[in-house]
This record gives C-alpha cells, sequence and structure tokens, in this order.
C-alpha cells in the first residue's frame, strides 16, 4: 500500500468517526439554524434563549439609573442571575443570595426588583418585596391541622401579624376556619377597620396562612374582629417563618373579666374590644386605650389589669429559638 | 458590522507580526497580539480605539513595506481539504445565524467584552467593583480585549458581534495544524489531520467550543502553536509570543506555558532568553492588573493545592474519571483513542522525542487538573464538565503524536 494511501485511509476513518459521533447534532443543529434563518435576529434570540432573554425587555423598562436588585430564591438561582446581569449591562445590578439577603438592606417594600425563581419559572419577573414575600409563603406547604378545638360565630383573634423582623426572623399569623354550615364570615383588622367577607360552606377548611397581608394586602400588627353566621370552628398562630417556628395563639369570644393576673414577658400587650375609647389601670398607672386599640408596653415580672372593661391584657415573650411565647389571662 | 471587522483586523495585524518575526497563522497571531497589546496599553489608560486604529496603521505600513516570507506552496490532497472547507463555512454560517446560547460566553467571557468596550478599558468601574457584579473578576482578558473591539466596530454591546472571532479562531487552528503537519511530515498528514480537527464534535459543539464564547478552543490553538514551535525549534521568540498568548487567555494557560517553557529550556537552550521576554511582559501585565484587580467568586487553587495530600483518594478518583473523557465517542470520535495508539505506535518504532515531548505535555497537565479539582468540594462529575475543555487544550500535543506515528507508519 502507497504511503499516500495509509494516510488517507486513516485520516478518512478519523474523520468518519468524528462524522458519525457529530452527526446527530449537527443534522438537528443545521436544521435549527435553517428555520432560525428566515427569521429577524431578535425572533431567533426569543426562539434560542426562551423566557429568560424574553423578560429582559421588562426588567429594562425598570425607571432610574442605580443598581437594579436581584433578588434569588436561592443561591442555586446565580446562573440566571448572572446572565440577566449580563444582559443588562451597561445598567449596573446587585445580586441578593435571598429575599431575606434583600431585606437586611435598607429597601423600599414598594420598589421593584428582578426576583429569579427558577423552580416557578426560568425568567426574570419584575416584582416589589411583598409580592415577592406573599409569593414565597404561598409556595410555602400547607400546614396540615387538627380540626380546631375553639368554636363561636363572634370571636377575637387578639393577636395579628405580618412584620419583618430583623432577619432571619419574620412574622406571620396563620389562621383556619371551618364553618359548621353553609354561611358567611366577615372578618375586621383592628385598629384599622379594615374588613373582607367571604362564604362559609359546611365542613370547609379555610387557611389564610398570612392572614394580614392576603386579606387587606399591607404589613401590620392588629388583632382580628370575626363574625359568622354560622359557628365556626377556628384557631391561630404566630409563626416565624424565618425559623421554621409557631405559637399558637387563644381565641377569645369576649375580653374576660376583670381583674386580669399575668405572669412576665417581654411586652405586655393591651386590647381594647370596645367601639370607644376606655380608660385602665394597669400595673397601677392609668392608661387611655383609644378604641379597638392594640397596644403595647413593657411587661413586669407580674401583670394586673385592675380596671378597663372590654380590655384583654396578655404577654409576649421571644424565645432563644425564635419563637414566641405567648401568655393568656 | 462586528463581524467583517473580525476577518479583517484580526488578519491583518497577524499578517503584519507574521512579516516582522516570521510566518505566524495570520488570524491566530492577529487575535493574540490585539489582545496582549490593547491589555497592555489599556493598563496605561491608552484608549482602546486609539491603540486599535494605530495598530491598524502600523500593520498597514509593515504590510506595505516588508515582503511576505518566502514559502513554498503546498498542494494540499482536495478530498481533506474540501472536508475541512465545508465544516469552516458550515461553522461560520452556523454563528451567523444562530444566536449565542453558551452559558459562560454569555455570563462571563462577553460581560467582560461589554464592559471593556463600553468602560473603555480593562481596569473601569466594573473591574473594581463599583457598579455590581463582575464574574471571576481576575480572569485574563484578551479575547474578551477581541470581542470588545468587534463590539466597538459594531457600535453596541450586542454579542452577536463576535460570534466570527470564535469561529475563526478554530479555522486558524485548523489551518495552523495543516500547514504545520505539511511542514513538519506531508501535506497530506496536515490536510487529514486538519479535517479530523475541525469536525470534532467537541470544536463544533455551541457548548464549549468554536459555535460557543468560549476560551478553551483559543488557549487549545495558541498552544498548539507554541508547541510546533519548540518542536521545529526555530524561532524562540514566536514560541515566547504564543506563550504570552496562553497566559492571557484563560487561567489554564499559565500552567500550561510554564510547562512548555519548562520543556523550550530543554529545546532552545540559551536562546530561551528571547522567549521570556514577551512572556514577562505579559506576565508583568496580568500580575500588575490583578494586584489591584479583586477577585469575586474565582475558586482560589493556589491555596487550595497545597491540601492535595489530604486529598489523594479524590485526585485517584478525579484521575479516573478524567481518564474515561477521551473515550467519549460523542465528543471527539475515535481522536483520542488513535492518540493513544498512536504514542503505542512511536513507543515501538523507539521514536522517544514525539512521545516523550506529548507526554511531558498531557500527563502532567492532567494530573494538574485533578489535583485542582480534587482539592475543592466538587463532585466527580464535574469532570464531565471540565475535561472536555482540557482536552481542547492539549490537541496540538495529541495531534501531533498521532502525526507522527502516521508519518512512520507510513513511510514504512
Amino acid at each position: 500500500m502507497s504511503r499516500r494511501r495509509v494516510i488517507t485511509l486513516a485520516g478518512a476513518a478519523l474523520v468518519l468517526s468524528s462524522l458519525i459521533a457529530a452527526a446527530p447534532a449537527l443534522v438537528s443543529e443545521t436544521r435549527r439554524a435553517a428555520a432560525l434563518a428566515r427569521m429577524p435576529y431578535k425572533e431567533r434570540r426569543h426562539r434560542v434563549l426562551g423566557p429568560l432573554w424574553d423578560s429582559i425587555d421588562a426588567v429594562k423598562r425598570i425607571p432610574g439609573t442605580g443598581a437594579i436588585p436581584i433578588v434569588m430564591r436561592r443561591p442555586e438561582d446565580i446562573d440566571p442571575t448572572l446572565l440577566v446581569s449580563s444582559y443588562l449591562y451597561p445598567r449596573a445590578t446587585k445580586h441578593f443570595w435571598s429575599l431575606e439577603f434583600y431585606r437586611s438592606e435598607p429597601i423600599s417594600l414598594t420598589a421593584p426588583a428582578v426576583y429569579i425563581d427558577t423552580s416557578r419559572t426560568n425568567a426574570a419577573r419584575v416584582m416589589t418585596y411583598l409580592d415577592i414575600r406573599a409569593e414565597q409563603i404561598r409556595d410555602r406547604p400547607l400546614p396540615v391541622h387538627p380540626l380546631p378545638s375553639f368554636t363561636g360565630t363572634d370571636f377575637m383573634v387578639p393577636f395579628a401579624a405580618a412584620v419583618e423582623g430583623g432577619p432571619p426572623d419574620a412574622y406571620m399569623t396563620e389562621v383556619v376556619f371551618v364553618p359548621e354550615n353553609a354561611g358567611s364570615i366577615s372578618m375586621t383588622f383592628e385598629p384599622a377597620g379594615e374588613r373582607i367577607a367571604f362564604a362559609a360552606r359546611p365542613g370547609e377548611r379555610i387557611v389564610y396562612r398570612d392572614v394580614v397581608y392576603e386579606a387587606y394586602h399591607h404589613l401590620g400588627i392588629g388583632w382580628l374582629r370575626v363574625s359568622a353566621t354560622t359557628p365556626v370552628h377556628a384557631a391561630a398562630w404566630l409563626v416565624n417563618r424565618g425559623r421554621e417556628q409557631r405559637a399558637e395563639i387563644a381565641l377569645f369570644a369576649a375580653a374576660p373579666p376583670l381583674p386580669q393576673r399575668l405572669g412576665s414577658g417581654d411586652r405586655l400587650w393591651l386590647l381594647n374590644s370596645n367601639g370607644r375609647a376606655t380608660r385602665v389601670m394597669v400595673n397601677g398607672t392609668e392608661m387611655r386605650l383609644p378604641s379597638h386599640a392594640l397596644t403595647s408596653v413593657p411587661s413586669l415580672a407580674s401583670n394586673n389589669l385592675d380596671e378597663g372593661p372590654g380590655v384583654l391584657a396578655f404577654t409576649s415573650r421571644k424565645l432563644p429559638n425564635g419563637n414566641t411565647e405567648f401568655a393568656w389571662p | 458590522m462586528g463581524m467583517l471587522f473580525t476577518v479583517v483586523f484580526f488578519p491583518l495585524l497577524g499578517a503584519a507580526v507574521g512579516r516582522c518575526v516570521g510566518r505566524m497563522q495570520p488570524f491566530l497571531a492577529g487575535a493574540g497580539i490585539a489582545g496582549s497589546v490593547l491589555f497592555l496599553t489599556s493598563l496605561a489608560h491608552v484608549p482602546l480605539p486609539f491603540t486599535a486604529g494605530a495598530m491598524v496603521v502600523l500593520s498597514l505600513v509593515v504590510v506595505w513595506r516588508k515582503r511576505k516570507p518566502i514559502a513554498t506552496p503546498i498542494r494540499y490532497p482536495r478530498l481533506p481539504t474540501m472536508i475541512a472547507a465545508g465544516f469552516a463555512i458550515w461553522l461560520l454560517a452556523f454563528t451567523a445565524i444562530v444566536p449565542l446560547d453558551d452559558y459562560d460566553g454569555r455570563a462571563v467571557w462577553l460581560f467582560k467584552a461589554k464592559a471593556i468596550a463600553h468602560e473603555g478599558g480593562v481596569d473601569g468601574p466594573l473591574f473594581r467593583l463599583q457598579t455590581g457584579v463582575s464574574p471571576r473578576n481576575q480572569y485574563p482578558l484578551l479575547l474578551p480585549i477581541d470581542a470588545a473591539l468587534t463590539m466597538i466596530a459594531g457600535r453596541e454591546l450586542d454579542d452577536r458581534h463576535a460570534r466570527w472571532l470564535y469561529a475563526c479562531l478554530a479555522i486558524g487552528f485548523a489551518l495552523e495544524v495543516r500547514r504545520r503537519f505539511a511542514s513538519l511530515f506531508s501535506p497530506e498528514v496536515g490536510a487529514w489531520l486538519a479535517a479530523a480537527l475541525i469536525c470534532l464534535p467537541a470544536i463544533l459543539s455551541p457548548a464549549i467550543g468554536a459555535a460557543s464564547a468560549g476560551c478553551d478552543v483559543a488557549l487549545g490553538a495558541f498552544a498548539a502553536c507554541a508547541f510546533f514551535e519548540l518542536i521545529e525549534g526555530e524561532s524562540p521568540l514566536r514560541f515566547g509570543v504564543w506563550l504570552s498568548f496562553m497566559t492571557l487567555t484563560k487561567r489554564e494557560g499559565l500552567p500550561l506555558a510554564a510547562l512548555l517553557l519548562a520543556i523550550g529550556v530543554v529545546a532552545f537552550g540559551q536562546r530561551i532568553a528571547v522567549a521570556l521576554m514577551p512572556l514577562a511582559a505579559a506576565l508583568a501585565g496580568l500580575f500588575y492588573w490583578r494586584s489591584y484587580v479583586k477577585p469575586t467568586d474565582e475558586p482560589a487553587f493556589g491555596g487550595l493545592i497545597l491540601d492535595l495530600p489530604r486529598h489523594g483518594r479524590r485526585f485517584a478518583e478525579f484521575l479516573v474519571a478524567f481518564a474515561r473523557e477521551p473515550l467519549r465517542f460523542s465528543m471527539w470520535g475515535m481522536l483520542w483513542l488513535a492518540v493513544f495508539v498512536a504514542i503505542v505506535v512511536l513507543l515501538l518504532r523507539r521514536r522517544w522525542k514525539p512521545v516523550v515531548v506529548t507526554l511531558a505535555i498531557i500527563l502532567p497537565m492532567i494530573a494538574l487538573y485533578a489535583a485542582v479539582v480534587a482539592v475543592t468540594n466538587w463532585e466527580p462529575d464535574v469532570m464531565y464538565g471540565l475535561a472536555p475543555r482540557l482536552l481542547i487544550h492539549l490537541l496540538g500535543p495529541g495531534l501531533y503524536a498521532l502525526a507522527a506515528a502516521l508519518h512512520v507508519t507510513a513511510a514504512r
């Protein structure tokens, strides 16, 4: 065999092996290129790069010239986050490994940010801190509650909060209602007096994981006045979702009779269930509580509420594990 | 516009360099010299367009006044030439049509290119971490600078302008293999191995190859050029120039260049001092730049590698994981298997030189890669992504062993 033929055979075998190896990808890539060739470049990018690229236009419309915050659902979302930064350049971006990192900065809760959560979608979404918070709460697994032991038609949830503490503490109030019969339930967030009503179907579990934000669309601290046309089994918890802790909140049909005696805590809370201002005598000091107010003062080792009909007193203490311990009268 | 700029600007510079220091593959030399010179002048805050313009003028003068080096025309066989040309055309058409979608290219390398084009240099606000995020902040910038030039020429910060830069690097690599092996062995060997190179799935890959915006093909091409200079032993200056390009292209370029330099000391003797000049300039620039540009998310391999004795088991696992990669048919066809056979053939024929120089490059680099990965907390399947990149860097020595074995077998 001639020298040239040996080289040709060996070279051809090598090339052929590469061709066989490359053929599937080569065919599909050539088809893809042929299909894309007829399209404008913008459309090609849409086809090739998918929803992440498509979402960049909306991100570019975020007003201002400062760095755009990009919040990751979890650190694994860093890859699309870097791509978004690259696509947005020369607009500066600032990355946050999670919502907790984002809220540790002095931010506006309603300012637009870019949110990357690849477990939901491979796109960059323009959302506010509150939107992201609400979505993350919705994504939490639905808690399984036994049938609550408290039953009533008119009652109070004496503490309802949607507040973000210093990271990782983040509080929300979870409530569950199970109506006995068909009817309606109204729920008023006091002291603001914001009221919502909803239908009740017998035996249906109505769960608000973050009742203040889900029902009233803002953060805040207050209490809930619930009225139903049918007896309702109900329960409520203060949840520290940053530390996966929960403390049950006692429900009351009415303020307990006076005097009320309470043990120690960090804060002593006073809830005025009356529709008028009320004078109270607490730990020997006279106070005036506005209508439907919920207020707190530093707690003593033992606390006494001696005057103030229609007022409910309770204490709260933050535990080392991030949970809250309530003491009820 | 940026793509047209790519096929005019870099070959012009490369041709001029070739007229000064002897024949070099024009595109590879042009891309290397542009990135290196602009990196160094950018450290002195000379505006990129000014330096690039000066380089064009200077190149035109050199090409006009200096005669082309005399080279005997080579008649290459038609079939492999047509195959290689067909794949080169496919690569150019594909990269012109299909938008870039490799992750590293978009998120790291061309992000840097955009910053260089927009901020006018290699130490602007992005690199100084004043405007947010800069991934892998201390990575070398030769190719991002080249890509930035295409964006400046295209007048927009769009990665489409840089698409032909990477395709042309692969084509230049194949042309260099063809010419060198024609000169070292025979036109048949050169033409067939160039064709085998350019149709490798790893080279055509939109994820890591010439259709991506990664730097592995460029590093592989520069390393091959340096290796071929080492084999020819004619020009320590060209050898040093290719080494300097390697160090400014990718982090792995530095140890690979050091290895080549160590062998170069043996090959060139005292003449190695000439090679050190361009290399020293590149290294001085690189380390000066790194002295004030802070690292971000790049692993500190330099410190971690001292922990290697505690990771012996993982090191062995990674070596095994790495050994499987050359046999991955979908990425390499039969190429690396053929390289292995070639080394056996060369050993049987007692052709020690090609075996020694090839293994002296390939084995330490594989060991270094396995060691570097072993000291991190990465899992063995990371090798699935890393190993093909390293094998691209080592294609020059591998192809050389293959060419030498083909040559001796056919000459028998």
